[in-house]
């Protein structure tokens, strides 16, 4: 059994040890030998940080699944620039009425493919079925439709400019997120824990390599509306896995302000023996909120040429390809499933 | 405007000639002083107060950036400390406060004396913070008797002596004059106010002494007792009640300094003096110059803002363990009380909830973080830019803790395996210097140093614990003098056992007190007082009474000899100047 660190740096067996021992003497020290001074008392575990880990969000994005064959065989979605290179007029766009106006659409990334995620929708979202993606061990039914929908449009590809926006919006304070693992008696096998993902107002601290520093404390938000709901999880071999649990966060990127939430989603992290950790953050995202952040406002100030698309088009992809929260009412999926890559580094959470 | 040229050409001339040379009367020769009663105010002990030989002699210090800085925020306002730099500091025998009797001022150095003091006057005098410290309302451009009455009363706290009629009148004639081309009173009195602040009295301490009639030889007079015991117990210039007790000649008379020296040592500022006093002896000026630098590759969360933070962590535990607590000066180096912030919680790996400000902590036993052995501050100090140092750690406990000196190595050694901590066959820092115990040319001072180092290799170069170095695991026993430990904490305690950690500590006290080192008719008298220090249960209160109502602390042999490394020097046929001399 590996010894789980507290948050004052010590081994849980060993702070056990030393409770033991201090009510065992009376609660004097042993004194510091003949001659010496006395020793210092023995000291009180912080409150608020026992038998957690926690971790701050370091590296953040779309989770890229493997595609067989040709991923937009019809070509990448058109934007401004696009059709400006084409020498063809740019068709009207709205983008805070997207609908408002016909479309010339916008391609959907249909190739099937492998991704390491979730099936998220297990005999919940009747009505709002897709064609999912392969995981790694040959499973169905993987969910990202917000894949299908960003897959051929230029600005959302891998290493191209909103993954960089996105990745470093979490180092930089503007969207922090932090995971809060609780009950843990052994943070290599676990079967009961519990998880529970943040948004926090600072920004997480920053080394002299701009990296993220590991053991920083961050506050998480004030707004329990960014507390994530408390999910039921286990680690096993190193593995976090938890879920299904709601989760908000809070970004302000540049000047895009608005809100991510997730529903049902589903935590996998592998944690490394140095408290690193890397896995992915899969649950379905309102649609309207994606649009708002990604169409609205991004589209408004110039997202549509640097990233290519047309608003009109984005809307209703994102509507054709929504695969949960069906509405009973008419019949109309209002969240997508998401797959999100992370990265974090240990931390402590300050609830 | 008025040439200024030729004030601050007077004021180098000036100064060149204050350059150490010291204070003192005729006498200077060696001379056995009766033994004085008890201080009434020091800890009974079971022997009697033995007399000094000889007293040392008197030394003129040139004010470290620390005191300029609070004697300008005590007279003119903490809004008028100006950024900036002065000459550095030397450090002699340890301590910057023994350099400060061995520094004068170059003409660069009074360049930035200048633009320093200029700059202070501009922000004491600007419309937001003049009302607090000019105490009348001009009633026109030029008005005398304003201009007298705050440069009166500002000069007498920034000189700290009373100041005459016709001083104050020359410094309200270039007032006046530059009132009057400037047609602004206040920036008559911002020109009057920047000559007194590079005033050589202001910037050098100068003890006064004269003969004491009642005992003969020589004691600093009752105005010069002021700011000696201001800017020991303070760290500044003296407040108006002690530069009255100054004037009134009640400082040389022992119930009304013992009393004086309660009121200072009861107040909160003795914390200022006790920060000043440690971080002098612990070298933290390099942390405050920004020397202390690593690589940011290997160090990523080393910053500027952790290791200020780290000197402040440290410097916490010292008030609170000697002056909050009044507690004994050994816990030092076994106490696992601390302070926290949030940029030191990431070197330390613990939770620090409040954003800004300065939380307590408490360490666990399985930390290894006991006394301040083990703080980031001590450790990244005395360590490398990418790597720990076991010799720099431990060459630092021997000077600064145990008073002993270590050789500098040989020129000719090959430091190249040492500095390969990449080193595939020697892993650890204690397999890489196993060549100074096999090399005889190395062994003699290494034995000293590394052994005390090692026991601290559990902290890397910047402090952040660690368990093993390249993959190995980390052997941090070793003895400190025949008394074995398996690790920092152990070599902590051992340090707290150790017989020369109090004397030491006395010795530095002292040294910094009267910025010189002992002489030889002062022994006697250190070892009782080190003695007194021990029975008082090593605690700094009574060990500072002592002191500064010592005749060691109150009287003088003669001037102080120059040494070589000063840049300017009293001729050697010339009879003891005095401070009055540079009048």
């Amino acid at each position: 059994m590996r010894a789980l660190r507290s948050p004052v740096g010590r081994t849980a067996a060993t702070a056990l040890a030393a409770a033991v021992a201090f009510a065992a003497c009376g609660g004097s020290g042993s004194g510091a030998g003949d001659g010496g001074p006395a020793a210092s008392p023995t000291p009180i575990p912080t409150p608020g940080f026992e038998r957690s880990l926690g971790f701050v969000v370091s590296s953040f994005g779309l989770l890229f699944p493997e595609v067989e064959g040709e991923s937009c065989p019809a070509g990448l979605a058109k934007g401004p620039v696009e059709y400006a290179a084409a020498g063809l007029p740019v068709p009207p766009d709205d983008c805070t009425a997207p609908l408002s106006a016909p479309s010339p659409g916008s391609p959907a990334m249909l190739a099937p493919g492998t991704l390491d995620g979730f099936d998220l929708d297990v005999g919940e979202q009747a009505g709002c079925e897709h064609p999912g993606f392969t995981g790694p061990d040959g499973a169905d039914g993987i969910d990202d439709q917000l894949w299908r929908v960003l897959g051929c449009i230029r600005g959302f590809q891998e290493g191209d400019i909103v993954s960089g926006v996105v990745d470093a919006a979490v180092r930089d304070g503007s969207m922090t997120i932090l995971v809060d693992v609780r009950d843990v008696d052994d943070p290599h096998d676990d079967d009961d824990v519990s998880v529970q993902v943040f948004a926090s107002r600072e920004a997480p601290p920053a080394g002299g390599d701009g990296s993220v520093l590991p053991w920083g404390t961050l506050a998480v938000d004030p707004d329990p509306r960014f507390h994530g709901s408390v999910a039921r999880g286990r680690i096993v071999d190193g593995v976090l896995e938890a879920g299904p649990m709601d989760v908000r966060l809070r970004l302000n990127i540049q000047i895009v302000e608005g809100e991510l939430s997730f529903r049902g989603a589903r935590l996998r992290l592998a944690i490394a023996d140095g408290g690193d950790a890397r896995g992915g953050l899969h649950g379905y995202a309102p649609v309207d909120e994606l649009y708002d952040v990604f169409g609205r406002q991004a589209g408004t100030i110039g997202g549509k040429e640097a990233i290519g698309y047309l608003c009109s088009g984005l809307r209703r992809l994102l509507d054709e390809q929504a695969d949960g929260d069906r509405d009973p009412a008419d019949g109309t999926c209002r969240s997508i499933s998401s797959s999100w890559r992370l990265g974090a580094v240990p931390a402590f959470v300050a609830r | 405007m008025a040439d200024f040229r030729l004030l601050l050409g007077a004021l180098v001339a000036t100064l060149a000639l204050s350059a150490c040379g010291g204070t003192g009367g005729g006498g200077g020769g060696a001379r056995t002083t009766p033994s004085p009663a008890p201080s009434p105010t020091a800890t009974p002990g079971p022997t009697p107060v033995p007399p000094l030989a000889k007293a040392g002699p008197a030394a003129m210090r040139r004010l470290t950036a620390a005191q300029y800085r609070a004697s300008v925020a005590d007279v003119l306002g903490e809004d008028a400390i100006a950024p900036g730099r002065f000459e550095p500091d030397q450090r002699v025998s340890g301590l910057l406060a023994v350099g400060a009797a061995d520094v004068s001022v170059s003409p660069a150095g009074l360049e930035q004396y200048d633009a320093m003091a200029r700059e202070v006057a501009r922000r004491a005098l600007d419309p937001a913070h003049r009302d607090a410290i000019v105490p009348c309302s001009p009633q026109s451009t030029v008005d005398d008797a304003c201009a007298a009455s705050f440069l009166r009363a500002t000069a007498r706290r920034l000189l700290r002596r009373p100041v005459a009629d016709d001083e104050v009148s020359a410094w309200v004639a270039v007032a006046r004059e530059a009132a009057s081309e400037l047609g602004d009173f206040h920036g008559g009195l911002e020109v009057a106010l920047s000559a007194v602040l590079v005033s050589p009295e202001f910037l050098f301490r100068i003890d006064d002494t004269e003969v004491d009639p009642g005992r003969g030889g020589e004691r600093f007079t009752s105005l010069a007792m002021a700011h000696r015991l201001s800017y020991l117990l303070w760290n500044t210039t003296p407040d108006d009640d002690l530069l009255d007790a100054g004037e009134r000649g009640d400082l040389v008379d022992p119930a009304a300094l013992a009393a004086q020296v309660d009121r200072l040592l009861e107040s909160e500022r003795l914390e200022t003096a006790a920060r000043g006093l440690f971080a002098d002896a612990w070298g933290f000026d390099a942390i405050e110059q920004g020397l202390v630098r690593k690589d940011p590759e290997i160090f990523p969360a080393f910053s500027q803002e952790a290791i200020r933070d780290a000197r402040d962590q440290t410097l916490r535990v010292v008030v609170d363990q000697l002056l909050a607590r009044d507690g004994d000066y050994r816990e030092l180096f076994t106490t696992r009380r601390s302070f926290m912030t949030r940029p030191l919680g990431i070197l330390y790996r613990v939770p620090v909830r409040s954003p800004d400000g300065w939380e307590e902590w408490l360490f666990g036993a399985d930390d290894r973080r006991d006394g301040v052995l083990s703080h980031v501050s001590l450790l990244a100090l005395h360590s490398h830019p990418g790597r720990s140092s076991p010799t720099l750690r431990g060459k630092f406990v021997r000077e600064a803790f145990l008073c002993q000196d270590v050789p500098p190595p040989p020129g000719n050694v090959d430091f190249s395996m040492f500095a390969d901590d990449a080193n595939q066959k020697k892993t650890t820092a204690r397999e890489r210097l196993e060549a100074h115990v096999s090399n005889p040319a190395c062994a003699g001072c290494h034995a000293l140093m590394d052994p005390i180092g090692l026991a601290l290799e559990n902290f890397d170069g910047i402090g952040v614990a660690r368990d093993t170095e390249n993959g190995a695991a980390i052997d941090a026993s070793g003895s400190l003098d025949g008394d074995a430990y398996a690790d920092a904490p152990g070599l902590g305690a051992a340090l707290a056992r150790h017989p020369q950690l109090g004397p030491c500590f006395v010795e530095t006290a002292f040294r910094y007190a009267v910025g010189r080192d002992p002489v030889a008719g002062e022994r006697d008298w250190l070892e009782w007082v080190q003695e007194r220090f021990a029975e008082s249960g090593f605690r700094l209160r009574p060990l500072l009474r002592t002191i500064v109502t010592s005749d060691a602390f109150r009287r003088a042999s003669g001037p102080r000899e120059a040494s070589a490394g000063t840049s300017t020097a009293r001729p050697d046929d010339a009879s003891p100047a005095t401070a009055r001399d540079f009048r």
